[in-house]
């Protein structure tokens, strides 16, 4: 159960290539048929040519990528919530990051401003992370952040932006009501490497600090007193957690809407399989949920082809199996 | 080593009411300290103080000369280790997960153990008698198990200063006298210095040098325990009549609860005992 470097750097390789795995297989399926030969063919020419170059290249390559960048960004935001609100059941969208997100994608859709492609980011972008400085805003007294402050500031401001959204809703029109829905459900299929560059700075860069503070994390795990004695400072460590984990949600979210289920399943698979230090918990929770995504959305887009499903039912109906496998299986969380 | 703890003029209060006031007192290194008062005396709270958890307002607690307030929490963690009365646990680990995670203070930027961390624990939990437990979830431990383990991730902070709070509230009385035989070896041994709140007046007067009892967040009497503990200052302080004679084996006073509902009881059971 000890976590040591070389532990971290193995099961990190495992995985990574598991996630590698995941990606190259995606690439083959779809409904349009292409063989691996030619997809290597394809590979070699670059971009540029035939029909089944675009679809490859343009249309499922950055597809596959994004997946894997919001599942990864998804389960490792989940996995820091759960350590910050000492929650076991806590996932990325507990504070309300998710519904001021849909506010603003959702004011740019009715506004009719969503052709362009780069408005519903940017500003379910802004929705984010107004909603995270809000909460964090009511979550403050005398310049401490208390966990249970902090829950029930986000749970409240919750709930208001989903009277907001069902009041939007309400006042839409049946075309626009499509869009809404896709973009609450989650939805991978507007991907393009420009969404990519864009985020992927937050993801990484947060991701990377938020490495830096493992340790802290497990302490803080113990409790906020625990923590302290054993040489943690809490509060900053507090805020810092919080703000890095709403920027990655707030970034995944804001390209692809509301992905339910992998920020709270992943961590915890990776939990029953080797134990709760994060030193180890927090890059397996990265590229588990990487694979996880890339193959749920495969699935998504592929099971009753050529309709797609939104990803967030895959995503509930492959984990929550065996996520209770693993509890009934496992006694100890 | 040498330790130092000097508080000066300190008070602290939640709020409105002050919890406590004018405490003032010095530890020298290897001196073991009793902390005992009533309910509500602020006994934890100054250990939380002591730790630097708390900050006092007003006065100044010094460690060495330099202000608790000025010290960075893992610098204070190198020094001061902490036991408490229990911990609940949301997130499983194993003891020996546990026990490292006292290192923590001392680990450099890779942030993981090394071989040396490895002994500091192992070492620990066999001075706690834990190594059979070592991969064991602490929530599946008994009470006693889980303080022997608590106190083993203090020893491997490698503090200079312990202090506990009621460490031995859910422990039996043969496990409450190995705790405290432990902890009075390695104040002896390694000159740790120790502070102990303790609801056990016997207790706290058989193990420590000096006794401290608060009163209402004051200090009632600070000093050797035959001076701190007389029936006169129990009474006083917690309201309770007392016998107070000498403990046989420790020479040291020995405190005897008075209820004058058994004691009418007793009395009358011996009139019967005359009569028949």
């Amino acid at each position: 159960m000890t976590v040591t470097f070389k532990k971290v750097v193995f099961c990190s390789l495992c995985l990574l290539i598991l996630l590698v795995l995941s990606a190259l297989s995606a690439i083959y399926f779809g409904p349009a048929k292409i063989s691996p030969l030619e997809i290597l063919s394809i590979f070699q020419q670059g971009f540029g040519g035939s029909t089944q170059g675009v679809i490859i290249l343009s249309i499922r390559l950055p597809r596959i990528i994004l997946a894997g960048l919001i599942g990864a960004a998804l389960a490792a935001a989940g996995s820091i919530f759960q350590a910050l609100l000492r929650n076991p059941l806590a996932d990325p969208y507990i504070l309300g990051i998710s519904s001021g997100a849909a506010v603003g994608a959702i004011s740019v859709i009715l506004l009719g401003y969503a052709a362009g492609g780069w408005c519903i980011p940017l500003f379910s972008f802004i929705g984010a992370l107004l909603t995270v400085l809000l909460v964090f805003y009511v979550a403050r007294t005398r310049e401490k952040i208390q966990t249970n402050t902090l829950l029930l500031a986000g749970v409240i401001v919750n709930s208001f932006f989903s009277a907001v959204i069902m009041l939007l809703l309400s006042i839409s029109n049946g075309h626009d009501l499509q869009g809404i829905l896709y973009w609450l459900m989650g939805d991978l299929g507007q991907a393009d490497y420009g969404k990519l560059v864009l985020i992927l700075p937050y993801i990484l860069g947060g991701v990377g600090v938020l490495y830096l503070y493992t340790p802290k994390i497990n302490l803080m795990l113990l409790g906020e007193d625990e923590a302290g004695q054993l040489g943690v400072e809490v509060e900053t460590t507090k805020k810092i957690l919080y703000l890095l984990a709403s920027l990655i949600t707030g970034a995944a979210v804001s390209v692809c809407g509301i992905i339910g289920f992998v920020g709270l399943i992943i961590p915890h698979i990776v939990r029953l399989i080797w134990g709760n230090d994060y030193r180890l918990l927090l890059p397996a929770s990265f590229l588990l949920g990487g694979s996880f995504l890339i193959i749920a959305d495969t699935i998504a887009r592929t099971i009753i082809s050529p309709v797609e499903l939104p990803v967030g039912v895959i995503t509930a109906v492959c984990g929550t199996p065996f996520f209770i496998y693993l509890l009934r299986t496992r006694k100890v969380l | 080593m040498s330790l130092e703890l000097s508080v000066n003029g300190v008070g602290f209060s939640y709020g409105d009411s002050r919890t406590l006031q004018d405490i003032s007192l010095e530890v020298g290194c290897g001196e073991f300290l009793g902390i005992i008062g009533p309910n509500g005396s602020g006994k934890t709270t100054l250990i939380k103080l002591l730790d630097g958890m708390l900050t006092p307002q007003p006065g100044d607690i010094r460690l060495n000369g330099v202000s608790l307030a000025d010290l960075k929490r893992s610098a204070i963690a190198r020094q001061i280790a902490v036991v408490s009365p229990g911990l609940a646990l949301n997130f499983s680990f194993n003891v020996r997960q546990l026990v490292l995670m006292g290192r923590y203070p001392h680990l450099n930027n890779l942030h993981f153990e090394g071989d040396k961390d490895y002994r500091i624990a192992e070492e620990a939990m066999a001075i706690t008698d834990i190594s059979t437990l070592a991969d064991r979830y602490f929530h599946e431990l008994s009470g006693g198990e889980r303080q022997r383990v608590l106190l083993a991730r203090a020893l491997v902070q490698q503090p200079q200063l312990l202090l506990l709070d009621e460490p031995t509230v859910y422990l039996d009385i043969s496990h409450t006298v190995d705790f405290f035989d432990l902890i009075k070896k390695m104040n002896r041994e390694r000159e740790l210095t120790v502070v102990v709140v303790s609801h056990d007046i016997n207790l706290a007067a058989d193990y420590a040098d000096r006794i401290m009892l608060l009163d209402r967040g004051r200090i009632f009497r600070l000093g050797y325990p035959h001076e701190v503990i007389t029936a006169g200052n129990i009474n006083t302080v917690y309201g309770r009549k007392v016998l107070v004679d000498t403990n046989p084996v420790t020479a040291k006073p020995r405190v005897t609860l008075f209820s004058d509902l058994l004691h009418q009881l007793s009395k009358e059971a011996n009139r019967q005992h005359l009569r028949l």
